[in-house]
């Protein structure tokens, strides 16, 4: 009785819900639901490869992948260079302190430091490098997002060092380094042919869980990204929100195949990681 | 000593957010070009603490929604977990408590707003809470997950076999060794519901206006000064969360 409870509790409160809004916006999607239904058809599934929503779609990927490849060489040169620093306790909870602060947070404070009018344009005024806003480089809301990029990088650094580091100290590389180097490795063998290997190995779902995470951001790209073209969710969200009736249809397909790539995404990496501990 | 200065950058990239929310909710008419020129005011903190900005108000309600889902959260998904990790077999029970949790909060909340509507859940206090138990009930169950081992289930049997009962086995084996992991699950299961924007603001429709929803209507409302105060009280409980106890912040791996 208690187990088919739990069970019947599982389903309920977790899978059904899924299920059903999965459910409700693929036969939206493929016009069988929702006000402006005209039967079966896969025209709105075709709408996702050309246009706004192939740009957004490229976009999102571009500003993931820059976001997760940036934040992890960065987390790499600290670890093989800093790594000791970070044995003291005190560097050791800095590292802390960035995933202290919600999203939607990092996205208003980078805002306020890189925009035109923020406080890097105020202080390259008051020395002299520009003479107003328009002789600072557009660095939120421009077309690369690098404004987003940064956000993503201030927030997710620190997690891939922690996750490194601890993945480091696990796999008692400096042991590895002592036998290799005993061994006459040179410095630059041991970290491209033993220590990165390794590494890679611990971090690599989480690398693709971050990028997965990063295409579907919301906050960030919502204060710091441009008009056109829009990360996934945001183009998702204003489709829903705006007069254009034609486009919810879209917009649904494009929740539908996120959230399944999603699923494919997480479904693979835990059933082929089964046994590491980064995930 | 470029080793230092490194340290030095990145402490120093680290630092400067906290100070920037902090400056700023001191300060008013900050006019480009002006670094520290402008005028300083108590008037906005004064504005938070009469009421009059919306911010209590807000403050009390984040933490109300917080408490409440995390409570949920975390007793619902430790019994859910317990029935998982005893009672079935195949390993996709757990792999599909993973999906809720890793699609975007926000393109959930769109998938989910055609039911939300039915049942007269969105714009209200409870829609949003059940669509952040939505996220964080499923964050519970993976974190829970690995604490069933031989061990517990070898401690429970003991309690079983001297004549207790499910609550005796609960109370006696399962829930004294879990008191540490039940605090770190509640914990970081607050912090996911307080951070959160996206599905709060499309689910609540923005009549629900917790802290994060406030720190966007000022952005969107220019007023820089009141979304630093609101994003100051943002970070408040995570800062005193990491002096108390840095696990309540960061999770080496996930429960599997």
């Amino acid at each position: 009785m208690t187990k088919k409870l739990i069970i019947v509790s599982f389903i309920s409160l977790i899978l059904l819900p899924l299920g059903l809004s999965l459910g409700y916006s693929f036969l939206y999607s493929i016009g069988s639901a929702g006000l402006l239904s005209s039967g079966l058809t896969l025209e709105y599934w075709v709408e996702l490869f050309r246009g706004e929503f192939l740009r957004s779609i490229l976009y999102s990927f571009w500003v993931a992948m820059a976001s997760a490849t940036v934040a992890l060489v960065l987390a790499l040169s600290f670890l093989f260079n800093l790594r000791r620093h970070f044995e003291k306790p005190g560097t050791y909870r800095l590292l802390f302190l960035p995933l202290t602060i919600p999203p939607i947070v990092v996205g208003f404070v980078i805002y306020q430091m890189y925009a035109g009018s923020g406080i890097i344009s105020r202080v390259l005024y008051h020395t002299g490098l520009i003479s107003g806003t328009q002789g600072f480089p557009a660095l939120v809301q421009d077309p690369y997002g690098i404004g987003i990029i940064l956000a993503h990088i201030f927030i997710v650094f620190p997690f891939f060092l922690l996750v490194l580091l601890n993945v480091y100290k696990n796999e008692n590389l400096d042991e590895i380094e002592r036998v290799a180097l005993s061994m006459g490795a040179f410095r630059k063998t041991i970290i491209w042919k033993l220590h990165l290997p390794i590494l890679m190995r611990g971090i690599f779902p989480l690398l693709i869980l971050y990028i997965i995470f990063f295409m579907g951001a919301y906050e960030i790209p919502l204060l710091l990204g441009q008009s056109s073209p829009q990360m996934i969710s945001v183009l998702i969200l204003e489709k829903l929100q705006r007069f254009n009736l034609g486009d919810i249809p879209v917009a649904y397909s494009m929740a539908v195949w996120y959230a399944l790539i999603c699923i494919g995404t997480i479904s693979y990496l835990l059933m082929k990681y089964r046994r590491k501990e980064a995930l | 000593m470029s080793k230092k200065l490194t340290l030095g950058f990145l402490w120093l990239s680290f630092i400067i957010p906290f100070g920037l929310l902090i400056y700023l909710s001191f300060s008013t008419q900050w006019y480009y070009p002006s670094l520290t020129s402008h005028p300083f005011t108590l008037s906005h903190w004064e504005s938070f603490f009469s009421g009059s900005s919306g911010l209590f108000k807000s403050a009390a309600l984040s933490v109300f929604i917080s408490l409440t889902v995390s409570f949920l959260a975390t007793t619902s998904g430790f019994f859910i977990s317990r029935g998982i990790a005893y009672h079935t077999k195949s390993r996709w029970w757990l792999v599909s408590a993973y999906f809720p949790y890793v699609i975007a909060p926000v393109v959930l909340a769109v998938m989910l707003n055609y039911y939300f509507l039915q049942i007269g859940f969105s714009g209200t206090l409870i829609g949003v809470m059940a669509a952040q138990l939505l996220i964080t009930l499923p964050y519970a169950v993976i974190f829970f997950y690995g604490y069933w081992n031989q061990n517990i289930r070898n401690l429970e049997n003991l309690v079983a076999t001297m004549g207790g009962d499910f609550m005796q086995k609960v109370k006696h084996a399962s829930l004294p060794s879990a008191k540490g992991l039940l605090v770190i699950c509640f914990f970081q299961c607050y912090l996911i519901s307080w951070f959160e924007y996206g599905l709060t603001q499309f689910i609540g429709i923005g009549k629900v206006e917790t802290l994060t929803i406030m720190v966007y209507r000022f952005v969107t409302e220019s007023n820089p000064y009141l979304a630093a105060l609101a994003g100051t009280l943002l970070i408040v409980p995570p800062i005193v969360l990491l002096f108390v106890n840095r696990k309540f912040i960061f999770q080496k791996g996930w429960s599997l």
